[in-house]
Formats: C-alpha cells, sequence, structure tokens
C-alpha cells in the first residue's frame, strides 16, 4: 500500500501548489480566462468570458462588484445603487477555505456569512445556471479534462473505453 | 424444624448475596447519563442535498483516504445510477459512503444524497455493543476499534441508519466497516473530512455542528422556497453530527422520517431497569415461597389432614 | 443412603488403568456392545441415514464457513445481519430451552414432586438448548475465537447483549451443575452428587433470575432496533416481558414435545414411574402452559393498545400479525385448555407442537421477517439453511446419545451399577 501513500502525498502537494496559480488572466486577450485553481484531478479549465456575457448579465455571477443592482434582495438593503468596486474577480472573496475561516475572514460577518469556496462557488454558480438555462455543460468533462492524477482518482485506469462521464 | 431454621439463615444468605449484587448492578450501567448534552465543540458536516449534483467525487476521496479496495466500476462512471433496482446502495465493507439518485415526486431534476456515518451524539452502536469496541470522541466521531470486536453484529442492528457494515468475505479477520470521520487522518488535525474536501460544490459543510445548525437555518430562511423547512439529524436519534437540508421531502430521498427523535439507548433502558430488580427480588421472593411451601410439607406430614383439605379446596 | 461399596468403580474412568477404561467404554459408551454390534446397529434405524446425509452435506459446509469467510455460506447481507443461524438458533432455542429452569422451579421452589419424573428431562433439555444455542452462535459469531471477550478482555456493561452474554455464560454453568447428578450417578461419582444435592436450593434461584433476565434481554436487544421492526411484531416498553412469558410456554410446550417422541422413540429407556405419569403430567403442563399463553395474549393486546397500533392489523402486515397470533397462540391455547379439561393426551401433544412451531414462527418474524419492513426482503441462502439443520442434526445425535445413556428417563438404581457396570 506504499504506492497509495506516494499519491496522497503527491495530491496534497499538487494542491498546495496549485493555490499560488489562481485565476490567472491569460495575457493579452481579456475573453479567455484560464482557472486553474487547483488543477489536479482535472487540468485548468478555460473560460470563455466573452461567450458568457452574451448569457448573463454581469450580476448573475459577480454580486454587486460591478455596479449593477443586485438580483438577490438579500444583497439589496446595502448594495443597492453601488457603483461598484475594484476587486471584483472571484477569488477576492471566495477562497479555498473551510467554513470556519471564510467566516472569520470576513468583516461583516452579519451579512457575508456562509460564503462558498471558491471552487464551490465556481460550481454551484456555473451548473445551477446551465442548468437553468438548459444550456452548457453540466457534467464534469464538459469544463475538465481528466489528468493522469485525476484518473487513478476516480480508478479509471483499469477502464477499457466504454463507460466514461454518461450523461 | 432443624431443616427450616437451616434454611432461613440460607434465605438471609441468598437475600443478601441478591442485594450486593443489586447494588452493585447500577454500576454496571456507567456514566452515560440522559443529560448530557453533548460536547460543544463536537463538529460536523452539513449535507445541503440542493448543491450535490451526484458527481461521486467524494466517494473517490473516501476510498482515497482510506486506503480502501478498488470499486468495480470507476468512480465517475454516472451509469451506476441507472442499475439501482430493487435495493439502492449503501455504505458496505467497500465503501464508506455511497452516493444514490432519487427521482423525487417534488423536483423535476433528479435529487443526490450522500450516504455515510452521521456519527450520532449518543451512537446505538456504541451503546448496543457488549465489548465496547465503540468510542465517541469530544469532536463527535464515533470509532470503532476492531481489536476488541467479536462480530456479532448487533451494531449493524441497533445502527438506526443501517450504515455499519461487516465483512463477511473475510474468514479471520472480519470487521466491522463504517465511516470515520477521517478521525486519524484529519479531524485530530482540525481538518475537514477527505469528502467534504474534495466536494465541488460545497454542498458539505464542515464545521462545529451548532455553527452548522445556525448556516443550515439560515440558508433555509434566506432562499425563500429553496428548502424544506426541516434539519434532518437535529433531532434524529438523539442528534447526529451529520447534518442535512433538502428542497425535497426527506422520504422522498430514502430518509427514514421514522427514526425516533430520542437515543435508541432510551428504548432499552426500561429493560435496563428492571435488571437490579430482578436481581434483589428473584432470591428472597423464591427462596421464601419454598420456605413456605416447604413449611407446609413437614405440616402435612405430621397431620395428613391438612392435606385432604387441601385437595378438596383445589377440587372444588 | 447407604455407603456404596463401589468407590472403585467410580473411579473406574478415571484411574488411567487400561482395563478399566476399555470397560468405561465399551460398558457406558457402546451400552454393552462391541463396536461392530454398536454400528449395526446405528446404522439398522433409517432416522440415521438422515442424519447422515445431512451431516455429510453439513460438515463441509461448516469447514467451509471457518476456511472462507461467513459470507460463503450465507447470503453476506449488510441489511440483514443476523440470520437464520441466529434467527433460529440463539433466538428459537433459547426460548424452547427454559424448560430447565421451570421444571427445576416448580420441583424444587414450588414442591411440585409430582413432576419430579420429568425434571431431568426438562433439565437436559434446558442445558442442550442453551448449549446448542451457544454452537448456533459460534457458527454465527464473525470471530467465534473472541467470544470470551465480554468476560475477560473488554466490557460494554450498558449493553444489553452483555447481560445475555454473562447470563447465558452462567446460567449454562448452573444448569451444568443442575445435571451432574444424572451424569454422577452413571459414571458412580457419588460426592459429585451429594454436593450439588446441598446447593439445589442456590442452583434453582439462579436459574430463574438469570432466565428471567436473558430470556428478557433477548427481547429487549431489539428495543435497540425500534424504528426497523414492524410495530406489530416490537414495543420497546413489552418486548422483554414478551419474550420471558413466551419462554415460559415454549418450555413447557417443549417438554410435552420432547417426552412425546421420547416415549414413542426412546420406550425402552422410560422406566415405569415416568411412562406411568407421563399423562398426569402432560395434563398438568399442558394447564401451565395455557396459563402463560393467556398472560401472553393479555400483555400483547395490552402492548397493542399502548403503543395505539390497532391500525395495522388492518394491513397485510396484519394480517399475518393475527395469523400468526391465532396459529401460533391461539390454536394451541384452545387445544391444550380442551386437551386438559377432557385428558385428551394427543391433543395436548399436537397443541403443544403447534405452540412450539409458533414460537420459532414469533422469533423468527421478529429477526428476520418483519426487521427492515420497510426494505426489501430476503431469503436465506441454502446452505445456510442447511448449516442449521447440520447443528440441529447434531443436537439430537447428542440428546438421543445421553437420553439411551444418563438416568434422565429412568431412576438409576443402585443394582444397576453393582450387578452389572457394563449397562
Amino acid at each position: 500500500m506504499n504506492y497509495m501513500r506516494v499519491i496522497i502525498l503527491f495530491l496534497t502537494c499538487a494542491m498546495v501548489n496549485s493555490f499560488i496559480v489562481d485565476a490567472v488572466f491569460a495575457s493579452g486577450d481579456d475573453s479567455i480566462i484560464e482557472i486553474g485553481t487547483i488543477a489536479t484531478l482535472y487540468s485548468p479549465v478555460l473560460f470563455d468570458h466573452e461567450l458568457h456575457v452574451k448569457y448573463a448579465s454581469c450580476v448573475e455571477c459577480h454580486h454587486h462588484t460591478t455596479g449593477e443592482e443586485p438580483s438577490d434582495p438579500y444583497c439589496l438593503p446595502c448594495h443597492s445603487g453601488e457603483k461598484g468596486i475594484a476587486q471584483n474577480s472571484c477569488n477576492e472573496c471566495h477562497t479555498n477555505g473551510s467554513v470556519d475561516e471564510t467566516e472569520s475572514d470576513t468583516s461583516v460577518v452579519t451579512y457575508h456569512n456562509d460564503v462558498p469556496t471558491l471552487k464551490g462557488a465556481y460550481h454551484l454558480n456555473c451548473i445551477d445556471c446551465h442548468e437553468g438555462i438548459g444550456t452548457g455543460p453540466i457534467r464534469c468533462s464538459g469544463c475538465h479534462v481528466l489528468t493522469g492524477a485525476g484518473e487513478k482518482f476516480y480508478k479509471t485506469e483499469k477502464r477499457d473505453q466504454e463507460g466514461g462521464e454518461s450523461k | 424444624m432443624k431443616s427450616i431454621r437451616f434454611s432461613r439463615r440460607r434465605l438471609v444468605t441468598i437475600s443478601l448475596a441478591g442485594v450486593m449484587t443489586g447494588l452493585l448492578a447500577p454500576l454496571q450501567r456507567n456514566a452515560r447519563g440522559s443529560d448530557f448534552p453533548g460536547y460543544t465543540e463536537s463538529k460536523g458536516v452539513l449535507v445541503d442535498l440542493t448543491r450535490c449534483v451526484g458527481c461521486r467525487t467524494c466517494e473517490a476521496a473516501c476510498n482515497l483516504e482510506n486506503q480502501l479496495p478498488a470499486p468495480e466500476r470507476p468512480f465517475n462512471d454516472m451509469s451506476i445510477f441507472n442499475e439501482q433496482s430493487d435495493h439502492l446502495r449503501r455504505p458496505d465493507d467497500k465503501a464508506f459512503t455511497v452516493v444514490n439518485r432519487y427521482d423525487s415526486g417534488s423536483s423535476v431534476s433528479p435529487v443526490y444524497r450522500k450516504i455515510q456515518c452521521n456519527h450520532c451524539q449518543e451512537p446505538a452502536c456504541l451503546t448496543s455493543c457488549f465489548v465496547n469496541a465503540y468510542t465517541i470522541t469530544a469532536e463527535g466521531a464515533v470509532l470503532y476499534n476492531h481489536q476488541v470486536c467479536v462480530g456479532c453484529r448487533t451494531c449493524m442492528i441497533a445502527c438506526p441508519f443501517s450504515v455499519p457494515a461487516f465483512c463477511y468475505s473475510s474468514a479471520f479477520s472480519p470487521q466491522i466497516m463504517k465511516c470515520n470521520f477521517c478521525y486519524p487522518t484529519r479531524l485530530v488535525q482540525g481538518r475537514p473530512p477527505a469528502c467534504v474536501e474534495a466536494c465541488p460544490r460545497d454542498a458539505l459543510t464542515f464545521g462545529e455542528r451548532a455553527e452548522l445548525l445556525r448556516i443550515a437555518r439560515q440558508r433555509i430562511k434566506r432562499n425563500k422556497g429553496r428548502y424544506i423547512n426541516y434539519i434532518y439529524g437535529e433531532n434524529e436519534a438523539g442528534g447526529t453530527s451529520w447534518l442535512y437540508i433538502a428542497g425535497v421531502p426527506f422520504n422522498e430521498v430514502g430518509f427514514d422520517e421514522d427514526i425516533p427523535k430520542q437515543p435508541i439507548i432510551n428504548y432499552v433502558k426500561d429493560f435496563l431497569a428492571i435488571v437490579p430488580m430482578v436481581l434483589t427480588i428473584w432470591p428472597g421472593l423464591f427462596a421464601g415461597i419454598h420456605l413456605l411451601v416447604k413449611r407446609r410439607a413437614t405440616a402435612i406430614d405430621n397431620d395428613p389432614k391438612l392435606a385432604e383439605s387441601d385437595h378438596d379446596k383445589t377440587a372444588a | 443412603m447407604t455407603k456404596p461399596p463401589h468407590d472403585s468403580v467410580s473411579s473406574a474412568a478415571f484411574s488411567g488403568e487400561p482395563g478399566r477404561i476399555a470397560r468405561f467404554v465399551s460398558g457406558k459408551i457402546l451400552m454393552a456392545k462391541s463396536p461392530k454390534q454398536y454400528l449395526t446397529l446405528v446404522f439398522s434405524n433409517p432416522f440415521n441415514w438422515l442424519l447422515a446425509v445431512v451431516l455429510a452435506i453439513g460438515i463441509p459446509l461448516l469447514i467451509q464457513r471457518y476456511a472462507t469467510g461467513l459470507g460463503s455460506v450465507t447470503h453476506g447481507s449488510q441489511d440483514y445481519p443476523w440470520g437464520l443461524l441466529l434467527g433460529f438458533g440463539l433466538f428459537g432455542m433459547v426460548p424452547l430451552s427454559a424448560s430447565g429452569f421451570l421444571l427445576s422451579t416448580a420441583v424444587e421452589i414450588f414442591g411440585r414432586h409430582d413432576l419430579k419424573p420429568i425434571e431431568r428431562l426438562a433439565l437436559l433439555n434446558g442445558l442442550l438448548g442453551y448449549f446448542f444455542a451457544v454452537v448456533y452462535l459460534l457458527v454465527d459469531l464473525g470471530m467465534p475465537w473472541r467470544l470470551t471477550y465480554p468476560m475477560f478482555v473488554s466490557f460494554g456493561p450498558a449493553a444489553v447483549l452483555f447481560l445475555v452474554a454473562w447470563h447465558v455464560a452462567t446460567y449454562l454453568s448452573v444448569q451444568i451443575g443442575e445435571m451432574i447428578p444424572a451424569f454422577a450417578e452413571w459414571i458412580g461419582w457419588d460426592r459429585g452428587k451429594k454436593f450439588i444435592k446441598r446447593i439445589t436450593l442456590g442452583l434453582t434461584i439462579a436459574g430463574i433470575i438469570l432466565s428471567t433476565l436473558h430470556q428478557g434481554a433477548l427481547g429487549a436487544l431489539f428495543c435497540y432496533a425500534p424504528g426497523k421492526i414492524h410495530p406489530l411484531w416490537i414495543s420497546p416498553e413489552f418486548q422483554w416481558i414478551h419474550f420471558f412469558c413466551s419462554s415460559i410456554y415454549a418450555g413447557l410446550c417443549m417438554v410435552i414435545v420432547v417426552s412425546t417422541l421420547v416415549a414413542f422413540f426412546l420406550r425402552l429407556r422410560c422406566d415405569e414411574n415416568f411412562k406411568n405419569s407421563l399423562d398426569r403430567i402432560t395434563i398438568t403442563l399442558s394447564r401451565g402452559a395455557a396459563y402463560a399463553m393467556v398472560t401472553y395474549l393479555v400483555i400483547k393486546l395490552v402492548a397493542l393498545a399502548h403503543d395505539q397500533e390497532w391500525g395495522y392489523l388492518l394491513t397485510g402486515w396484519g394480517g399475518y400479525y393475527v395469523s400468526e397470533m391465532v396459529i401460533g397462540v391461539i390454536l394451541p391455547l384452545v387445544l391444550l385448555t380442551y386437551g386438559s379439561r377432557h385428558h385428551l393426551i394427543p391433543m395436548l401433544r399436537i397443541g403443544s407442537l403447534l405452540a412450539v412451531l409458533g414460537i420459532l414462527w414469533n422469533r423468527l418474524n421478529t429477526v428476520i421477517l418483519c426487521y427492515n419492513w420497510k426494505l426489501h426482503q430476503e431469503i436465506p441462502h441454502f446452505k445456510e439453511v442447511w448449516l442449521v439443520l447440520t447443528i440441529l442434526a447434531i443436537y439430537i445425535i447428542t440428546y438421543r446419545f445421553i437420553l439411551y445413556r444418563l438416568p434422565v428417563l429412568f431412576t438409576w438404581k443402585e443394582s444397576d451399577r453393582s450387578n452389572n457396570p457394563a449397562r
């Protein structure tokens, strides 16, 4: 079972390292964003920002930060009529901590609590929206390409061609 | 007469012995009082069924963390949900956790539910185990010790959630397999269990149980219409460390809503209470009856008429 | 009592002299027959052929179970952790073995010396029933070699099973003690008999206490699963008393059934005293059983009313429950009551058999059929069924072996030993 330990060690190291590479804007082209927060099991995701602008208004992903009127009535009392703030990329507020950490990091605990992690925020927002409008990938392989580590993790190595990401 | 006096002395001896055993009996039932409110720092996980999309990453993470045997089919093979015929998957000796899909009548899209040990605050497995193989930590993790387990499987009977599984295939070291809250590898260091860390949609939230209850209530309140106003696990079986909120009625997604809202041990206390009574009262009672009968028999021996009159009485 | 002249014989079995051991084997074990004669006799009985077939398939299964694990001979079900081995072997055998404490209480405590001729049969039935319940347990336990862990290694004193383990273990010792006189007479060990005679009262009272508690405890075990067993078969407040009360008539009826079998098939081993008093004793036991059945029915009704379960009676499960009560309790009750009033011995015997089967049915319902009533049902694996039959066959063989030899159905006469030590 020693190789198991190696895999665990490898995964842990990979996760720690990947925190450093975060939501990097591909230089020169504003429309394609590489999301590689914890790109261990999967390769980084290439997110076409321009494409999504056609389907959704800013507020649906960026809350109040872009200056649009928040759609969530819960946010309105404070953030109505705001001009927007500089920190409007996801990882400014959504971090990769557990619920306890998010809570203590937030200055306005009373309202900004139960904030999803960065990974959670992506998946919650993307999939829910895709499901809602009936287009866009909703299963893992729609956005993600499995890495070698991922194949080990999901135990796909022994598998032959069929199967995989059905549905 | 002599024999009677002898018996009387014996009666006293027996009764005394009974009383002694009776006095010792309360010591048997150790100090797990019913009013114990639980450890304050007890940890938990809040499972939000409205967020789970059935990606089974938690299953994979659990398998890796606990070095469990490789599954028959890979963890990202979703066709497994289509084959749940007569009975759904459940945690077994090869998997501490499984995710099932439910086609709930109240929801258009299918609902997924993760099953694992709920880590009760007063675990039935623990209270039913006659070799004390189960312990509960201050963090709320219910742990199993295979070194003393006899393999009687009472814990499997007792668990209201039917979680513990037995290695039937092992001849020489069959043991109970169940989720350990990743206690040895993670919880001791204050880290969340592997499944929680792996969940891509924050369907699993790790934290202090009291805090999670607050978060659950807040989510229900903040998102009108998204949730059923109920936290499963808050009171089930006396309260569990794993808590669930859902958008559909719980019985539509495989939760047993008939699980008692009090610790399972409460149902056994009635019997446990009679144990010292039987131990103390029976010896005196039956020795007394024996004495009476013997005295009558001696009397009848001396005066046979007594027996006849007695016979008439019973015949009448 | 005269001083027995045969103390030399008494130690024969233990003295180690080759001649004496040979005499012990041929005289006591083979009942004064040569090994060849004995085997011929054994195989002249067709029932033994049946037993041989059961064992021929069962023993390899038993080896398979210990070599390759429980899963290879049972369903290995995660949802039904207790299968037929425990459902029949432990939960069924133990109530049927209540006979020992019932009859010893009647004779020793209540002074019912009219029941004396059957006391030893009841004691033996109790001892063997418990012993084989433990054998069944040893087959079913995951790690049978750890059987004594709750006594010596790790203690879970708040658990019901802890009580069961301790009480069954202690009670088994008590029952061995109670059977020592018969054994002592057989091998001629007078001191053992005298010692037990002195502590009979203590043993009997210990028997009552331990029986009350663990017959009840077997019921209370199911209080751990209040939500899993169909409400008609579980009522936490009354479960222990249901099990205890039903064990009373189960034990009495089992004695009637066994004594019937003995009277038909082991008639040679029964002495006149036993044969002549059997009808009278059957009636007495039937009356006792009938009283216990009435009590049982009443507390069953109390439980129904207390738990407000009337509504369930109208469902399919309710029909099944009613049929269990009618066939397993009410019908035998009618047979026993009518039969004992009109002295119809065959009716009493049929009624008893029905009650015995009714108890087994009730226990199997509680452990298997009505357990997980909201989930799927499982039919036991044929190998598991066969294992149950195998142990049952060994039980029958042991039972018969002892009845042929030890003074259970007949009263030991000193002449038996001094005139013919090779009886």
